[in-house]
């Protein structure tokens, strides 16, 4: 990274954890606006919250998928892998890729939004609203599934603090802290949501703070699609020393950049810190206590990234 | 639960068509099977995934096989979590040189016939990360590859298109 220009620096930050890379290059870019005394135009912030929403959609619902057939409850994945798969695909037509991989750029986004993705990205809330209510109610109703998440991988509250873990982690014991409230960064400081915050700690908090958001989440993306404002998708950044920090909110929490720019415009040093930083030393106390068959429901729960914490 | 099952029952199937086998896999796939095998596959291939210091979005589109979309298991493509029932590794990432031993060992642990598949820019030579000193730059640089499927990350289409060359390649190998 260090002696690479803001265009390498934005495509390794979104290869840090593949799953997180709308985030990742989010964080980056808004570190290298700071550096540099600029911002993106409200058109480009607007499409970026975009992506991190689907970004947070699809993963969310894989996870919720997954989580559920580590208790070998495979109904509820091939149902989310269906929702996640709709979501890829609408990701796809509207960014020009099911990741959304390098379409964050410092100073804005690499396209514009077409009617075409506007009408793709509908589309799939529209399904997801659909078909979502059923399956919450599976997993609300199957007394066989909630006899494994229910009380399993209890996170105390007090170490959710302590450790300052972000993310379904963090927010399922209790700790209520979300990036794109505070600090809070655009646009959400416009749109209206509310942080899901449960107090059990357990596997099944976990699973219903990722429902909860799921929810959340269409109801921004809602927002977003009607008040997307006109203009410019992107602006050149001046080629000039200085040192900026962003926190933007991943799936699984958040996640940090800062960077040095040296006086010809070239990264000098910089840090990217992944949420599982904190949630990682936490697992090992979760599954303190718990058979070895919850071992998977346990880690799924948590979910954390290997790729971003081992650098 | 029963209410859904039930109804999926009269929905149609959402698995699509398969691709046609990628033309340029099954040419780089030509040199690869004139030392492969005689014994008898069937169409059926056992994957072994190795993730050898990817970002997980090859993971990701690699999970993504397995849903109803794509439904890899319709093919006789399975993934098996162990080097030793294995037909086929399939590398991502650009193989960190913490994870070089680890690949080498896996590969030694597969049994012949056996094929590599490396997936994704970096598993091709290193990708964004080549000029890193924690990598060794490509999985060819650690165990011989057979096939590699392009893409950052490649999508569950281009991951199907090259598996069923290997796959088309395996059954006239024979």
């Amino acid at each position: 990274m260090a002696g690479a220009d803001l265009a390498r620096g934005a495509q390794l930050a979104g290869r840090l954890s593949g799953d997180a890379t709308v985030a990742y290059a989010s964080a980056f870019a808004r570190a290298a606006e700071a550096a540099t005394g600029s911002e993106a135009p409200p058109r480009a912030q607007a499409l970026r919250a975009l992506m991190a929403e689907l970004e947070r959609l699809a993963n969310h619902l894989g996870d919720i998928g997954a989580i559920c057939n580590d208790a070998s409850f495979a109904l509820m994945l091939a149902e989310c892998g269906i929702l996640r798969e709709r979501a890829l695909r609408a990701a796809d037509t509207a960014f020009g890729h099911r990741l959304m991989r390098d379409r964050i750029l410092p100073g804005g986004v690499a396209a514009d939004l077409d009617p075409a993705g506007s009408d793709a990205i509908s589309g799939l809330i529209e399904a997801i609203r659909r078909r979502f209510p059923a399956l919450i109610q599976l997993y609300d109703g199957t007394a066989s599934l909630q006899d494994r998440t229910v009380g399993t991988g209890r996170l105390d509250p007090a170490l959710a603090r302590q450790y300052g873990a972000g993310g379904h982690v963090g927010r399922a014991s209790g700790r209520g802290f979300d990036s794109r409230k505070s600090p809070g960064y655009a646009p959400y400081d416009r749109l209206d949501f509310t942080v899901p915050v449960l107090e059990g700690g357990d596997v099944d908090a976990r699973v219903w703070v990722r429902i909860r958001e799921v929810e959340q989440s269409l109801g921004l993306v809602d927002q977003l699609l009607k008040g997307l404002p006109d203009g410019p998708v992107r602006v050149d950044l001046p080629l000039a020393a200085g040192e900026g920090m962003a926190l933007a909110e991943s799936f699984r929490g958040d996640v940090l950049a800062w960077l040095r720019l040296g006086p010809d415009g070239r990264i000098a040093r910089c840090h990217l810190r992944d949420p599982s930083w904190f949630q990682w030393p936490l697992l090992e106390a979760v599954i303190e206590g718990n058979i070895i068959a919850d071992f998977p429901l346990c880690n799924k729960s948590f979910n954390c990234s290997y790729s971003g914490h081992d650098l | 639960m029963r209410k859904l099952l039930f109804a999926n029952l009269f929905r149609p199937p959402l698995t699509e068509a398969p691709p046609t086998p990628d033309d340029a896999a099954l040419a780089e796939l030509g040199r690869a099977l004139e030392r492969a095998t005689r014994r008898r596959l069937g169409r059926s291939l056992a994957i072994r995934e190795v993730d050898a210091g990817s970002c997980n979005g090859c993971e990701l589109e690699i999970h993504a096989l397995s849903n109803a979309f794509y439904d890899v298991e319709r093919f006789g493509i399975r993934f098996v979590a162990s080097p030793r029932h294995a037909d086929v590794l399939m590398v991502t990432g650009p193989v960190t040189k913490n994870m070089a031993e680890a690949l080498r060992r896996t590969w030694e642990a597969t049994p012949d016939p056996k094929w590599v598949v490396a997936v994704g820019g970096c598993a091709k030579d290193g990708g964004l990360f080549s000029a890193s000193y924690a990598v060794t730059g490509g999985v060819d640089a650690v165990v011989p590859v057979d096939l590699h499927i392009p893409g950052c990350p490649p999508s569950p289409t281009a991951l199907l298109e090259g598996l069923l060359a290997l796959l088309q390649r395996a059954d006239e190998g024979r």
